[in-house]
């Protein structure tokens, strides 16, 4: 991301950002307002476009090749999802079939990371669980829970982590 | 083959989350089908005669389930469907693949619940022909597809995809209504006196539910799901 900003009705939503992540790093940064850091999560996977500034995933440019961007970068929202599923099965399926990923693979990836990520609570084991079924190269978490840092950390393996903050004491747990 | 497993993950997920909606849906049509009043007045004149049947036949249908239609679009982003919505962003797919996966939903319940009311219809003894259920349902169709636009737009852009949707149905109802009485029927089309109205009424709800699922890809595409202040 390079002097990556979000402005919306000449309000200014995000603030200009640049930073860089190479394969396998960690970066977590700190944002005045919820609302911000859950902008920046999504610019920094490719689902919202910056309204000025550059942002590359991998080489490709979110505004022109968007599907690319989103085979390599996930993100895995900060309120608790998977509600809607009554089981974890049933959500990985979900999310298989979005990404294009073959139900029994999905379904071993899923298991696997939930492995890991044994103590974290459902409802925020399976969204990252289910992130992690199509193998991102970027893991981008928007204001995750600092207690679990390890199990999420190790869960997401040997992609590189984006994270959000609102407390720079939880973002050095993720740095 | 891949691209349709994604529409159909995207059609359940959405439908098991509203299936209270589509209830809900499914009870209001029951029972405005059943309440909706049937009479038609004594006239000699055959040309009044075929114009307040036609309009008894449509005006339930068409306006009510368009209206259930229209609800139902705009229930499909915001705060209770958040979940999805960022789930089917983040997902590698085309705006375009996700503007039909997500059209289908409320067309879906809009169709139930037009069966619902036709059936309703059918159990207190009236009941439009098939051919003026097929016209209701397309008006109902298009209009649903019209706003869905308004999903992706806030304050007075938003309402005016609502009044365009409102204005669809109200365009299909005319030329369903008038369109065949305007003229003689054309030659050859004398054993269906209504194949004039029902052409066009088709053709325009085909068109305009073209053109507005098409609007809405585009849209879709450049939609950032922003949370909201």
């Amino acid at each position: 991301m390079r002097d990556a900003a979000f402005v919306r009705g000449g309000e200014t939503l995000v603030a200009p950002i640049s930073l860089e992540l190479l394969d396998g790093e960690r970066l977590a940064r700190t944002f005045s307002t919820a609302r911000e850091a859950e902008i920046a999560a999504l610019m920094a996977c490719g689902v919202v476009r910056a309204s000025s500034g550059t942002v590359f995933i991998g080489e490709f440019d979110p505004r022109i090749q968007p599907t690319q961007c989103k085979q390599l970068a996930t993100c895995v929202p900060h309120e608790a999802v998977a509600s809607e599923f009554a089981t974890l099965d049933e959500y990985v399926e979900y999310r298989a079939a979005l990404w294009g990923i073959p139900r029994a693979v999905a379904l071993e990836r899923a298991h696997a990371a939930l492995e890991r990520l044994d103590g974290l609570h459902e409802a925020f084991s399976y969204p990252l669980a289910g992130a992690l079924i199509g193998r991102p190269k970027l893991l981008v978490l928007d204001r995750p829970q600092a207690a679990y840092a390890r199990a999420i950390l190790s869960a997401a393996g040997a992609c590189a982590v984006f994270s959000t903050h609102l407390v720079a004491r939880e973002a050095r747990a993720f740095a | 083959m891949k691209r349709r497993a994604a529409a159909w993950a995207i059609v359940r997920a959405r439908l098991r989350s509203q299936r209270r909606t589509l209830l809900s849906c499914c009870v209001a049509s029951l029972i405005v089908g059943l309440i909706q009043p049937h009479g038609i007045n004594l006239t000699h004149d055959p040309l009044a005669a075929d114009l307040t049947t036609r309009s008894v036949w449509l005006t339930g249908p068409m306006f009510f389930c368009s209206l259930i239609g229209i609800v139902v679009a705009s229930m499909q982003r915001g705060a209770g469907m958040r979940e999805l919505e960022l789930c089917e962003q983040s997902a590698p797919l085309y705006g375009r693949e996700l503007a039909r996966a997500t059209a289908l939903v409320p067309i879906v319940i809009a169709t139930i619940a037009a069966l619902v009311y036709w059936g309703a219809q059918l159990a207190s003894g009236f009941a439009a022909p098939p051919t003026f259920f097929i016209l209701a349902l397309a008006a109902v169709e298009a209009s649903t597809l019209v706003a869905l636009s308004a999903t992706l737009r806030r304050g007075p852009t938003r309402l005016f995809y609502v009044l365009l949707a409102l204005m669809t149905t109200t365009i299909a109802y005319v030329l369903a209504v008038y369109v065949d009485t305007l003229g003689p029927i054309p030659r050859g089309l004398g054993h269906y006196p209504d194949a004039l109205g029902v052409t066009v009424e088709l053709l325009f709800c085909a068109l305009v539910g073209f053109l507005a699922l098409r609007q809405y890809g585009e849209a879709l595409a450049r939609y950032d799901p922003i949370p909201r202040g």
